[in-house]
């Protein structure tokens, strides 16, 4: 005879259960403690654009937490986000599209450990990077293209390109592979509590990154109310559902551009180019990322108020 | 005989209690996801009246308007109804919610299902659905059926199934076509085909709870809702329900339970009205 030996929660009345006062868990944790987080995980992915909404709080942590041998998704074009981790060693493997400072020269890191082979450099471009991750995104075992890697050296050069059979017209088609990572971190303008995280800009990758990824961690410059996020929910670019952890960090995407907050701090990247093309890319490491205890200290580095405000200044172009 | 299932008091409605039921079970601190895809006013009704209760960290998903956590206190008529919306946190795409689906979970996941659940034309003992059609060979159907919308994906994971009426016709021997999995044929079926994906945990319809044996995944009596007994729920299914010695009587709802529901989620009254049915 059957015999029924588990619990049932639906024979409990809500007034028991809600004697035990439960309360809306938030998400947010220390800029370091985030920064462990990363450094404990092999690979990332990034949003972002150029020199802008990167999240380059959580990659300092990253960084001064320890982060190694790491493999980065980065978006599709990336200027100090990815230059910086490589500078410092965080990187093993990078799927590159774009790395460079467009009118401020090439990434000099980059092209350093190219050069000296400390960095194993997967050929790709943009349909690769947006493509896999939309495969990752949904769990597809890979994304079809057509008449497009046929006619160019990558799939040479890329051994993670392969070949597969159209079922649908007998063709051989190029197979990108799903790109899944293990965190995605984001910069956002605003977020909740809860995860709901607004960027003002941005380039459409922030959803699929982030459903692509095992775990998501947003740095906001702000934190609002969950009725400021209510009030207009197609403001919300990913879903609090979709994300683990919340950082608070003002200027956090220093010194890239945050969408209508502030502008890039170009004379600190042209800094970040002349020592890091010098050979003196630790001098920089030192003291921007490695010695300044919390981010208020780094903002303080880099010209505290002043700096900030003057950035948030140029926006409207006063 | 099909008749209005009535829990015998006019003190609530069946439609009331099931959202109370479902509410119940989202229970607890952690994050969940409720949800209704369409006119499913007690799931809804569920998963907001839990977020108010007993599950602050439920996500309330209006799959019709694509928005979590809307924050309404009368009953929209459907997810679509863009009411479902109202003071909502974020807003995602259909192409959002299918990547979600079909990537599937992972046993550990930060996310369960609760408050949602999934019904069809039929439903057999090991809870596959059928959105098809009934009878063929297909395209002969007897009854063409709406189709599978998301079902398939929904059946990838571990979901609940949830019935407005409960009798022979729908909840059969095995189902004639086959939208969303259950638990396939029974045994370990499932696990191999969907790489270990878990499947459906619990069925509830107007006259009773049910769950699935552990290892045979067979469903299983668990509780019979006041103003029915264990005759009226095997007399009225049309496969062989796995009877335990210790079937319970669903706890009925209590006056606080009923004045929460009706001030501050459904206050138009609209799950008073529902009609469910049995036979």
């Amino acid at each position: 005879m059957a015999h029924l030996t588990k619990d049932y929660p639906h024979m409990t009345p809500l007034d028991e259960r809600a004697a035990r006062k439960l309360e809306r868990r938030s998400k947010i944790i220390s800029l370091e403690e985030a920064g462990k987080i990363i450094a404990s995980k092999r690979s990332l992915s990034l949003a972002g654009s150029h020199s802008a909404d990167a999240a380059m709080a959580l990659i300092r942590a990253a960084i001064r937490a320890g982060a190694r041998d790491m493999t980065m998704i980065p978006p599709v074009t990336a200027s100090i986000a990815a230059d910086l981790p490589i500078a410092a060693g965080m990187l093993k493997k990078l799927y590159l599209s774009y790395v460079g400072f467009e009118y401020l020269g090439l990434a000099p890191a980059f092209r350093k450990a190219a050069a000296e082979k400390t960095l194993d450099i997967v050929e790709a471009d943009e349909p690769f990077i947006i493509l896999g991750t939309q495969a990752a995104a949904g769990g597809r075992p890979f994304a079809p293209v057509q008449y497009l890697y046929e006619a160019v050296s990558l799939p040479e050069l890329n051994p993670e390109l392969k070949k597969v059979v159209d079922p649908f017209t007998g063709r051989e088609v190029y197979a990108i592979p799903p790109l899944p990572s293990d965190v995605f971190i984001m910069h956002a303008q605003a977020a909740d509590a809860y995860g709901n995280a607004q960027c003002w800009g941005g380039t459409g990758q922030e959803r699929d990154k982030a459903k692509a990824a095992d775990l998501v961690i947003v740095q906001a410059d702000e934190i609002v109310s969950d009725e400021f996020i209510s009030r207009d929910a197609s403001k919300t670019t990913i879903p609090g559902i979709w994300v683990d952890y919340v950082v608070h960090v003002p200027y956090g995407a220093h010194p890239t551009f945050s969408s209508n907050n502030y502008a890039l701090d170009e004379d600190h990247l042209k800094l970040y180019l002349d020592l890091v093309r010098n050979g003196r890319a630790d001098e920089y490491i030192q003291k921007y990322v490695i010695e300044p205890k919390d981010h208020l200290e780094y903002l303080d580095r880099i010209g505290g108020l002043p700096r900030t405000t003057q950035l948030r200044r140029m926006l409207s172009g006063a | 005989m099909t008749r209005i299932a009535t829990p015998g008091t006019d003190r609530y409605s069946t439609a009331e209690f099931m959202a109370i039921l479902i509410a119940r079970y989202c229970s607890g601190d952690r994050e969940l996801m409720g949800s209704g895809g369409a006119n499913q006013l007690v799931s809804l009704a569920a998963s907001r009246l839990a977020q108010l209760t007993v599950a602050p960290n439920l996500w309330l998903f209006s799959g019709g308007a694509g928005v979590y956590n809307s924050k309404f206190d009368t009953l929209p008529i459907s997810t679509w109804d863009p009411r479902a919306g109202y003071q909502a946190e974020s807003r995602i795409l259909i192409a959002d919610v299918v990547d979600n689906g079909t990537k599937g979970r992972k046993p550990g996941d930060r996310i369960a299902r609760g408050g949602s659940g999934y019904g069809g034309l039929q439903i057999d003992k090991y809870g596959n659905i059928n959105m098809i059609g009934i009878g063929g060979p297909y395209p002969d159907l007897k009854v063409r059926g709406p189709g599978s919308v998301g079902v398939v994906w929904l059946g990838s994971g571990p979901n609940n199934v949830y019935l407005e009426h409960h009798n022979k016709r729908t909840l059969v021997d095995k189902v004639d076509y086959r939208s969303a999995a259950g638990w396939m044929n029974g045994g370990n079926e499932r696990f191999e085909t969907l790489n270990g994906r878990d499947g459906p945990q619990l069925v509830w319809t107007p006259i009773c709870v049910c769950d699935f044996t552990e290892d045979e995944h067979r469903m299983r009596l668990v509780s019979v809702h006041p103003g029915f007994t264990v005759e009226d729920v095997i007399e009225n299914t049309g496969f062989e329900l796995v009877i335990p010695d210790n079937v319970m009587t669903t706890t009925p709802p209590t006056d606080r339970e009923l004045d929460i529901l009706r001030t501050r989620v459904d206050r138009d009254g609209l799950l008073k009205k529902r009609r469910m049915t049995v036979g």
